[in-house]
């Protein structure tokens, strides 16, 4: 049997560490997702903000369109492909970047009210907003990883901050996947 | 130990499958999505099969694409 | 090391610098959107948020990650403060052990604030009439009383949980050292925000602070108390995430979740807890501070929001928060029982599911704080029930107390003299709960002071007793000294009377039809006496907590040297020498049998050896007195 000491360093064990308390930090983070979108329909069941329809699917198709490169990138370090990684990962980064680009650069200057206004603006400010800040940190993290992935710090062996990427990116994905039928698609628009 | 007994062919199978995976996955969520925008601009009121969508989206995401079972161990044969 | 250097001062002097910096940042933006120069709230808020990030600047946890973003692998955090003494304490430290002492420092201090808090407004209350305090600087009184308070409780669980659970697992520190340092260190800029409340107009709206009252009353102290609660829950969520990880991956060879202490099993419930649940306060949090801020309306009946939504989301966390100031105090009463009663814990697996249950159900109880807001009527029977079920679990607790101590050879000694008093306070807040959980009888004294009675018992009970009663019993293990025990007996009793005096006249007064959170009462309620009363008994425990800190400060400087294990506790936390800091376990111990078998012959917990209680010996050690 290993000793204590030797089974609790080494990459693999600390990766295992730091994977569960990702995912717990998710699940906690997705309680207040999950608050927004209760507090969406407490306050407005049948009715929905009139939003640019064309706009909103192609937001959403856009951060899909990331998430799938996302794994590309997280597959290929995970086989030491890291020419593919590099590519993939830097498609991710601009990708995640136009969706920000279309919700607050688009869809708030052009929708038809304003933050202030009444209880369904602010609940549909507080909701993007808040995954904007999401996605926004989300490019960050890519940005590190892609920097360090450049200086070829990630192996096949040694690349848990790519999967922590990763993990984080499908969860802001997942969390849209919630929101978009949420704030476009459900209820009469008002 | 099996890592190391794998051949360099085996390797480069799975790694293309992994990718085929995450091609088929991309595609269904496509055209699911592609499903929820229609439902969405014909029915206003037709909330159920929205979120059955999305679930199944999340499902999806979650196992496929964020590999939810390298939690519960055996992450070796996933190739991590 | 200069005093400047101490990460506690230089974060301080970062947060002011940092303050600033956002302030002027706030104007700038405001003037380039073309608002006014100047509104105060905004900008105050802005500036606050900047504070706080400075001061995490300031004092130097973060460097790490920088680095890891830059690409810099960094060793494992040093095990030794720079600091020496008790410096230690104010500098950054990356030891479950130091923070788990600043945790409980943090705590005492800022519970002995709150406590100021009620001693000032209880003076006022004992007599009829309004002597020295104005209506809202007794209302900023009372909701500081509350909210500082349950600050200072979050932290003295995390105290607890940090200072413990590693070493009761046989890690050497937790899974994430560095997080567990910036959750604690998040805290200080939080209670800088709260305490600040004071000058900055008051928190009239109760500790709650229900929209529309906060939202609309004009005073910057809303949003610092709603920043500041916030930063506390960030800590609180960190912390928790962090002790999850730790109890499932660093356990011990052997330790499987069955041999586990029990207060690793209520700490690992209470967690849960922390980590999901907060968040929706801080959701709540911050739509009040949203509405404040940007003029949203969540909360505004005339555009389209609702008030209920504050209430269901904020007591969504703020029910199962009383779990997670209970539990792990109840998880100490069960931790110590069995060592001054030389018994195994009766039915430990029922105990350790029960934390559990407790947990799960608390997630389903939330709306029996809102019988009376106007809520959907049909409601409220189910979240009666739900609430009523509550006791079940609890129940199993207290069966399983009983059990323990039944036949048992008892030594009393301080701890176990708060352990028992806080079992029959928990009883008298426990049994005072199934009245506001039934509509009938909760309609008539909801917001009354017998809801105040209610749940200053289960306070006491279930947190403030088994803290002082593990502070006690852990004294040894932190400082190498012993506590004097004259001393320690002479605060319980204080503490116990004063406090029996104070919950039980609250109740009354609340029956006879005063509500709470008034300044001033009618005589002809006839609640004089018993205001008086509960004024009194409350300056008495706060002289017992008084002579409970004064104890602990000066033993830990002049107490008698320890023996080891003193307690003849089976925990492997005794068995290396105290006190310890830096590494736990030089080396690593198997766990080979249960943890709370005292009394059969021949049993051992861990592989670091046991003790072996022969009948004729198998009380606890009167330790000498040291005073």
């Amino acid at each position: 049997m290993t000793t204590q000491v030797e089974a609790h360093s080494g990459y693999k064990y600390k990766s295992d560490s730091n994977r569960l308390g990702l995912w717990l930090f998710i699940i906690s983070d997705a309680f207040v997702f999950g608050g927004l979108l209760v507090s969406r329909f407490y306050l407005f069941a049948g009715e929905r903000p009139e939003l640019n329809q064309w706009l909103g699917v192609i937001v959403t198709f856009v951060l899909l369109t990331s998430s799938f490169f996302m794994y590309r990138a997280d597959t290929d370090i995970s086989y030491g492909n890291v020419k593919g990684f590099t590519r993939n990962i830097l498609v991710t980064l601009i990708l995640g970047i136009l969706f920000l680009i279309g919700v607050v650069g688009l869809e708030w200057p052009t929708a038809p009210f304003s933050a202030g206004e009444n209880a369904m603006s602010s609940i549909f400010f507080t909701m993007t907003g808040m995954h904007a800040l999401h996605v926004l940190s989300g490019v960050i993290f890519l940005y590190i990883v892609y920097r360090n992935g450049k200086k070829g710090l990630y192996s096949k062996e040694r690349h848990f901050p790519v999967e922590a990427a990763a993990i984080y990116w499908h969860f802001v994905d997942v969390v849209w996947v919630f929101f978009y039928p949420a704030l476009y698609l459900m209820g009469n628009p008002v | 130990m099996d890592e190391n007994k794998k051949t360099e062919e085996q390797n480069n199978g799975d790694y293309k499958d992994q990718k085929n995976i995450g091609i088929a996955v991309f595609l269904l969520l496509v055209a699911l999505t592609i499903g929820e925008f229609f439902i969405g601009s014909i029915a206003a009121d037709w909330n159920w099969p929205l979120w059955g969508i999305a679930i199944f989206k999340a499902v999806l995401i979650i196992y496929y694409f964020m590999h939810v079972t390298r939690l519960f161990g055996s992450s070796k044969e996933e190739g991590s | 090391m200069r005093f400047y250097k101490l990460s506690l001062f230089r974060g301080l002097g970062f947060m002011l610098v940092g303050t600033f910096i956002g302030v002027v940042i706030t104007i700038l933006i405001r003037l380039l959107i073309g608002l006014p120069a100047w509104n105060a709230e905004p900008i105050l808020v802005v500036g606050a948020l900047f504070g706080a990030i400075a001061f995490m600047f300031g004092t130097r946890v973060m460097d790490d990650w920088f680095k890891w973003a830059r690409g810099i692998d960094t060793p494992e955090p040093a095990e030794d403060s720079e600091a020496e003494g008790w410096k230690r304490f104010i500098h950054v430290s990356f030891d479950h052990k130091v923070i788990g002492i600043q945790y409980g420092l943090t705590s005492i201090l800022i519970l002995s604030v709150a406590g100021l808090f009620a001693m000032i407004f209880r003076t006022e209350l004992a007599q009829p009439g309004l002597q020295f305090l104005t209506p809202d600087g007794f209302n900023t009184l009372i909701s500081l009383h509350g909210i500082v308070n349950i600050g200072g409780i979050l932290l003295g669980v995390a105290a607890m949980a940090n200072y413990l659970v590693p070493l009761m697992i046989g890690a050497n520190d937790m899974a994430f050292p560095r997080l567990n340092a910036f959750a604690y260190w998040i805290n200080i800029p939080a209670i800088v925000m709260l305490l600040s409340t004071i000058l900055l107009g008051g928190v009239d709206a109760g500790w709650t602070g229900y929209p529309p009252l906060s939202e609309n009353l004009a005073k910057i102290g809303f949003s610092m108390f709603f920043l500041g609660v916030y930063l506390i829950g960030l800590s609180s969520i960190l912390g928790g995430l962090n002790l999850i990880t730790t109890i499932i991956r660093m356990r011990a060879p052997g330790m499987s979740y069955f041999r586990m202490p029990i207060f690793v099993w209520s700490t690992l419930a209470t967690m849960i807890i922390s980590l999901t649940a907060t968040q929706l306060i801080g959701l709540s949090f911050q739509m009040v501070l949203f509405d404040r801020v940007f003029g949203m309306d969540f909360f505004n009946p005339n555009q389209g929001g609702n008030v209920l939504l504050f209430q269901n989301l904020f007591w969504f966390y703020s029910h199962p928060a009383v779990y997670v100031f209970v539990l792990p105090g109840l998880g100490i009463i069960s931790e110590l029982l069995p060592v001054f009663s030389r018994k195994p814990l009766f039915g430990y697996r029922w105990v350790a599911l029960s934390s559990m249950a407790i947990a799960l159900v608390g997630f389903f109880v939330w709306a029996h704080h809102m019988f009376t807001s106007g809520m959907a009527d049909f409601l409220r029977v189910p979240f009666t029930y739900s609430t009523l079920l509550v006791a079940v679990p609890t129940g199993i607790k207290f069966f399983s107390w009983t059990g323990t101590i039944w036949r048992g050879k008892l030594s009393f000694q301080t701890p176990m003299l708060y352990v028992l008093g806080a079992i029959s306070i928990f009883l008298l807040g426990g049994l005072s709960g199934p009245p506001n959980a039934t509509v009938a009888t909760d309609l008539h004294i909801h917001d009354t002071y017998f809801i105040v009675g209610h749940f200053h018992a289960t306070m006491f009970g279930g947190y403030l007793f088994p803290f002082v009663a593990a502070a006690y019993f852990w004294f040894p293990l932190i400082t190498g000294r012993m506590y004097s025990e004259r001393w320690g007996k002479i605060g319980f009793w204080l503490m116990l009377i004063g406090f029996y005096f104070q919950s039980l006249f609250q109740m009354q007064t609340g029956l006879l039809g005063m509500r709470r959170r008034i300044a001033d009462y009618d005589p002809a309620l006839g609640v004089d006496f018993q205001q008086l009363v509960v004024s009194i008994a409350g300056f008495v425990v706060g002289l017992g907590l008084l002579v409970f800190i004064t104890n602990i400060l000066v033993s830990a400087k002049r107490g008698q040297v320890a023996e080891q294990n003193p307690w003849r506790s089976r925990s492997p936390e005794w068995y290396i020498p105290t006190p310890v800091w830096g590494h736990n376990y030089e080396k690593p111990f198997e766990v080979v049998g249960e943890p709370y078998d005292y009394g059969l012959e021949g049993s051992d917990y861990t592989s670091l050896g046991g003790v072996a209680d022969t009948p004729a010996d198998s009380a606890v050690p009167e330790p000498a007195a040291a005073d």
